[in-house]
């Protein structure tokens, strides 16, 4: 289904009004509603989060724009709180978070898979492996903290197993900067992925930066801080893959026409009427909200956004159906490293990259939270207590070793007798 | 020693000189709105009468669950109340095996007092826990439900008890305050065992009303045991006979 961008109008900027009512409505159902209609509710949260970032930038070094940034500002603000708002309160903070690294996995593996450029295509691999690992970090510490099983988010959409280890992928800021594409041959849907992914990479690592300091448990707080500098390294990256000669204009534009496309793609992809609804509305919205910057460019810069928009929107983003691809980008890529710009496999980061090694020596001089919330952690349904045992002795404890637990192997959950799904 | 005077800035008592322009100046400024707290009781009401529930059970995923709750509707009952408190059951006795383990590390760490806790009736209320989390999935199991699922009531019990697994996990609360803590969930878990085993009485699962009012009596125990030390420790800090770390 596609939209042309340069023809639909949506509704005018100053017909874009809300109540705090409108802007607070029923939250999302924890267990009910599609971990993916969450994933999406964090995406455009995070996509609105940059739009809001993106414009205050861009207000400081343009006196001249000040106003027409602040009046749409203003509704965005609020199209954000109403999105955030639909989040429910007993998602707890770190539920949220393995929510928000579902989210990070599930959209830049759709965004890589999508890409044309081919570099560009192996940046977003090389973080989506990353991602992987965030997520496992996060659910061994839901589940040896909490007691709690991480798939009760995830439903089952997203594998919860190792990526590229968190504490290797700590790197001197040398190498997480990228090449970026060129603004007048690069296609519009690479500018459109890159902001996105930007995104929300960006909000995962507001997040993680808010919530680390709100719980309680050391471990906890550790992990925390170091996904969020890893979080830090690839909004580094991504911001460096988008051509810093785009004007003020055009990278407004190009924010209104990212929004308009994923909007468009959260009603492509949505299950929830209530939530459908709301998509479209803001679709419209954007689609105002485009043309008015539209507008801007023409008396600015005079120049038409077909220049910089494609007529029609790229097919919409999907959501789900990546596990294969994940798997396979993991087992093949799993050993990437970095080198400046450059993709090398892990054997050649001693010579290649040698203020990284230095950076991550000291950094993990005192240990690695990562691996040691994770130790020994596999998933299993129902959590790490809910594996049989082999011995009632092995159910256990000792002290002195508290975190020892008579496990079996993996791959040893039969399904029970009778299952109808 | 919880009884020990500090720097605790937040009574007004600590601000001799501000404490009274404060009160001064809330006098002195009329409320910008009329009323009362009503008006927030209003719009709270509001949106109670908007609100969906917070979820429900997933649908039955197995030929067995589908006939037990068929088999109970003929009777008139909804044994899906069941597969939902043996849900929260399940859910929180696990929470509270890594609340057992989370107060062991402390216990390690801080060290007990006479009367107190020992490293091995910790680990024994630990390894009880865990078979309380054992039964209750193996009930779920047997009455053809999914023990994976999140029921409701687990849901908002994991709300109720996130303070506590705060309190416990936090480096800074001393091993009594974990105690007080970890009573909250010992009464709650005692009740709820008993409630359990009047529910299932009440639709025909008689071995499993028994096994939960065995449960409830040890919960009951825990309860009573985890009181006993705290009891113990407020003692002997009245008493002023407290050098452990606090």
């Amino acid at each position: 289904m596609s939209l042309d961008l340069l023809k639909e109008k949506g509704v005018p900027w100053a017909k874009q009004e809300f109540t705090w009512r409108d802007m607070v409505r029923v939250p999302t159902s924890k267990l009910n509603d599609d971990a993916l209609t969450r994933v999406r509710i964090i995406l455009m949260n995070g996509i609105e989060a940059e739009a809001a970032r993106f414009s205050h930038a861009c207000a400081r070094m343009n006196r001249h724009l000040q106003l027409p940034l602040a009046r749409l500002r203003r509704i965005e603000q609020h199209q954000q709180a109403l999105l955030n708002w639909l989040l429910p309160p007993d998602l707890s903070p770190l539920e949220t978070t393995l929510s928000y690294a579902q989210t990070a996995i599930e959209v830049t593996a759709s965004v890589a898979q999508q890409e044309p450029d081919p570099y560009l295509a192996q940046v977003y691999r090389f973080g989506m492996v990353e991602h992987v690992d965030h997520l496992y970090r996060y659910a061994a510490l839901l589940d040896r903290v909490e007691g709690k099983d991480p798939n009760n988010i995830l439903q089952s959409y997203t594998d919860i197993c190792p990526g590229r280890p968190t504490s290797v992928a700590h790197r001197a800021p040398e190498d997480d900067l990228r090449e970026a594409y060129n603004r007048k041959s690069a296609a519009p849907v690479t500018k459109i992925n890159a902001l996105t992914v930007l995104a929300s990479a960006h909000q995962a690592h507001d997040y993680y930066m808010s919530t680390g300091p709100q719980l309680a448990d050391p471990v906890a707080r550790q992990l925390y801080a170091e996904i969020a500098s890893s979080e830090e390294q690839h909004v580094t990256q991504y911001a460096s893959i988008m051509d810093t000669n785009e004007t003020w204009l055009e990278k407004w534009l190009l924010h209104e026409a990212t929004e308009v496309y994923n909007y468009h793609s959260c009603w492509v992809a949505e299950t929830s009427p209530r939530l459908k609804q709301i998509w479209q509305r803001f679709v419209d919205y954007e689609l105002g909200q485009l043309h008015f910057v539209r507008g801007l460019l023409q008396k600015y810069e005079n120049r038409d956004a077909d220049e910089i928009l494609p007529a029609v929107l790229p097919q919409p983003l999907v959501y789900g159906g990546r596990r294969d691809f994940m798997r396979r980008v993991l087992h093949d890529e799993v050993d990437l490293r970095a080198a400046g710009t450059r993709f090398i496999h892990k054997d050649y980061e001693r010579s290649e990259a040698v203020a990284t090694l230095h950076y991550r020596a000291h950094l993990n001089g005192e240990g690695s939270p990562s691996d040691t919330v994770a130790a020994g952690y596999c998933w299993a349904p129902g959590t790490e207590l809910a594996r049989r045992t082999t011995t009632t002795a092995a159910n256990s404890l000792t002290p002195r070793d508290s975190a020892s637990h008579g496990v079996t192997p993996p791959g040893s959950h039969d399904r029970p007798e009778g299952w109808l799904l | 020693m919880s009884g020990r005077a500090g720097m605790n800035r937040t009574g007004m008592g600590m601000s001799p000189l501000d404490a009274g322009e404060v009160i001064r100046a809330a006098e002195a400024g009329w409320p910008q709105v009329g009323g009362d707290s009503g008006t927030l009781s209003s719009l709270r009401g509001q949106y109670i009468q908007d609100a969906e529930q917070i979820g429900t059970l997933p649908p039955p995923t197995t030929l067995k669950f589908a006939a037990h709750t068929a088999a109970n509707l003929v009777r008139g009952k909804n044994a899906n109340v069941l597969v939902d408190r043996l849900g929260q059951r399940m859910a929180f006795e696990r929470t509270g095996v890594r609340l057992y383990e989370a107060l062991l590390i402390k216990l390690d760490a801080m060290g007990s007092w006479q009367g107190g806790p020992s490293a091995a009736d910790v680990v024994r209320l630990h390894d009880e826990e865990r078979a309380h989390f054992e039964l209750a999935k193996t009930a779920l199991e047997e009455l053809g439900a999914d023990p994976t699922a999140q029921t409701p009531a687990a849901d908002v019990g994991a709300l109720a008890c996130a303070g506590i697994v705060q309190v416990v996990t936090d480096s800074r609360t001393s091993l009594a305050q974990c105690l007080d803590a970890m009573l909250m969930a010992e009464l709650a878990g005692g009740v709820a065992w008993d409630v359990l085993a009047e529910l299932a009485a009440l639709l025909r699962q008689p071995e499993l009303a028994e096994a939960c009012g065995l449960a409830h009596a040890r919960k009951t125990a825990h309860a009573a045991t985890v009181r006993a030390w705290l009891t113990a420790y407020l003692w002997h800090d009245a008493n002023a006979e407290l050098g452990v770390h606090d």
